[in-house]
């Protein structure tokens, strides 16, 4: 027998795997701006994993990035990379350099990044952030010849405000 | 209608593919905060390379951050990260419980709720893994994942209970899992990469994925094409082969296989294991257990047999000694 507990959790049940499919379909991309209904859907979806685009390398696969940076304490300088052997947590560092790849995000986590450094060698100066993109060429291009190529496209530099004083 | 609804959620079955979800969700969430450990202050700290300041103004205000912690950093006086680690330990902790199946559902609350702070503040480091521990976790919470093998029914020696509420559940999650692979696998398909096989020799030219030398790919572009059609066959076609019960074991299979693949060629074993626990709880488990009454007991039940015809010789030795 079918109760009224089983019709509400399946209702339930049923909404639920309704958000995850209207998510799973860019919701938010239908309409530009944010009307009043999707506001409540996408805390819904934020707060239950129902709220999830699923465009794992897709549609296509993204340049891979690096950052190097260079440090200068006014006598020497450093080159050196922020990724260790733990390869979960150089994971993650990729993955927030790959927002290198938005154009309005560029400057901002530049900044973040350089002031990270300056936070982890307060000795320092001044430091350069270089960001650079790995181009893969295509297989065919590959036989003939072609070989990838890391190609910086961000230079900033930063100083350190405290020896500005 | 009614009726095939009825039979479809809530014919009865046993938990226990929800209390594999639950161990080996928690297990992973552990083994994840062990291996993130020495970068907790990098990727969650108040100055960490994406610092509180940014993530506070991007992400929405109504989103639980580490953020949020900056009153209590005012009153105790004590710095941010160590409130940070202090979370992080809770956050384990929690795992802790929830592996056991002690207070179930509480434990299960307090992790997804500190996970997701995490997360949060943390988005832009974020990749698959945390989505879907966040979507495991919030799971735990709602659904009986702790009625079998938890620390809370060691004292009952009943057998596992067939209930509603576990078909339910375990419906949700083969639904849930259907809905992933057909949109990725639509996603994949929008972009010509997947169909040319580029998208497997690029991604595998990643020194980040890369974990063998692959060139020599370039050779076989056939075979690149292959993988990627392949792909693209098994993510889109997951919900028809999955769901029809003959072809399901090598479906299960199959999907299981590809992110083996992933984790040995990609270095993403986190987020292999994690998609192969959602499998497997969704759909995996009969085979599981199959091979653990096929393969395992009859060695242990050999193993025994051997053992008793070592203590019966000696016992024979002894008598005539």
């Amino acid at each position: 027998m079918i109760t009224v507990k089983h019709i509400c959790w399946t209702s339930i049940a049923i909404f639920h795997l309704a958000i995850a499919a209207l998510h799973a379909a860019h919701l938010e991309e239908w309409t530009t701006g944010k009307s009043w209904l999707l506001k409540p859907i996408t805390a819904y979806g934020d707060y239950t994993g129902s709220g999830n685009i699923f465009s794992f390398f897709a549609p296509h696969i993204g340049n891979e990035m690096a950052v190097v940076y260079t440090l200068a304490d006014g006598t020497h300088q450093q080159v050196t990379r922020l990724e260790s052997g733990n390869t979960e947590c150089n994971r993650r560092i990729q993955t927030i350099y790959n927002f290198f790849s938005i154009d309005e995000a560029q400057s901002l986590l530049a900044k973040s990044c350089a002031a990270y450094m300056l936070r982890q060698n307060p000795e320092t100066r001044m430091v350069r952030v270089t960001v650079i993109g790995k181009q893969v060429p295509d297989m065919a291009s590959f036989r003939a010849g072609g070989t990838p190529k890391w190609e910086p496209f961000l230079v900033k530099d930063f100083k350190n405000l405290s020896y500005a004083r | 209608m009614l009726a095939s609804l009825k039979r479809f959620f809530l014919t009865p079955s046993t938990g226990e593919p929800l209390a594999f979800f639950r161990i080996g969700a928690a297990l992973l969430g552990l083994v994840q905060g062990g291996w993130l450990a020495g970068s907790i202050t990098l990727l969650y700290g108040s100055n960490g390379l994406v610092p509180w300041s940014i993530s506070s103004g991007i992400v929405d205000a109504y989103m639980p951050q580490l953020s949020w912690l900056q009153p209590l950093v005012k009153v105790t006086g004590m710095p941010a990260d160590a409130w940070v680690y202090i979370l992080m330990g809770i956050y384990l902790c929690s795992l802790g419980v929830l592996l056991l199946g002690k207070f179930t559902r509480y434990a299960a609350f307090v992790a997804w709720a500190l996970q997701f702070t995490f997360i949060n503040t943390g988005f832009m480091g974020a990749y698959g893994v945390e989505t879907f521990m966040h979507i495991a976790l919030f799971y735990c919470i709602i659904m009986p994942v702790g009625e079998v093998f938890s620390w809370d029914t060691f004292s009952r020696p009943t057998a596992p209970v067939a209930t509603e509420w576990n078909t339910l559940s375990i419906r949700v999650l083969q639904l849930h899992l259907c809905l992933v692979y057909i949109a990725s696998g639509a996603e994949k398909a929008m972009g010509i990469q997947w169909w040319n096989g580029e998208a497997i020799w690029q991604t595998l030219m990643q020194g980040q994925f890369a974990r063998f030398d692959m060139r020599w790919m370039a050779n076989y572009p056939l075979l690149a094409k292959v993988i990627g059609w392949g792909t693209l066959l098994l993510e889109t076609g997951y919900p028809f082969f999955i769901w029809w019960r003959r072809t399901r074991p090598y479906g299960y299979l199959a999907i299981v296989l590809m992110h083996m693949g992933i984790a040995v060629f990609m270095g993403l074993q986190l987020f292999s294991s994690i998609m192969i626990i959602f499998n497997t709880a969704a759909f995996g488990w009969p085979y599981l257990q199959h091979a653990y009454r096929s393969i395992v007991l009859p060695l242990r039940e050999k193993k025994r047999l051997q053992r008793a015809g070592q203590l019966a010789t000696q016992a024979f030795w002894n008598h005539f000694e």
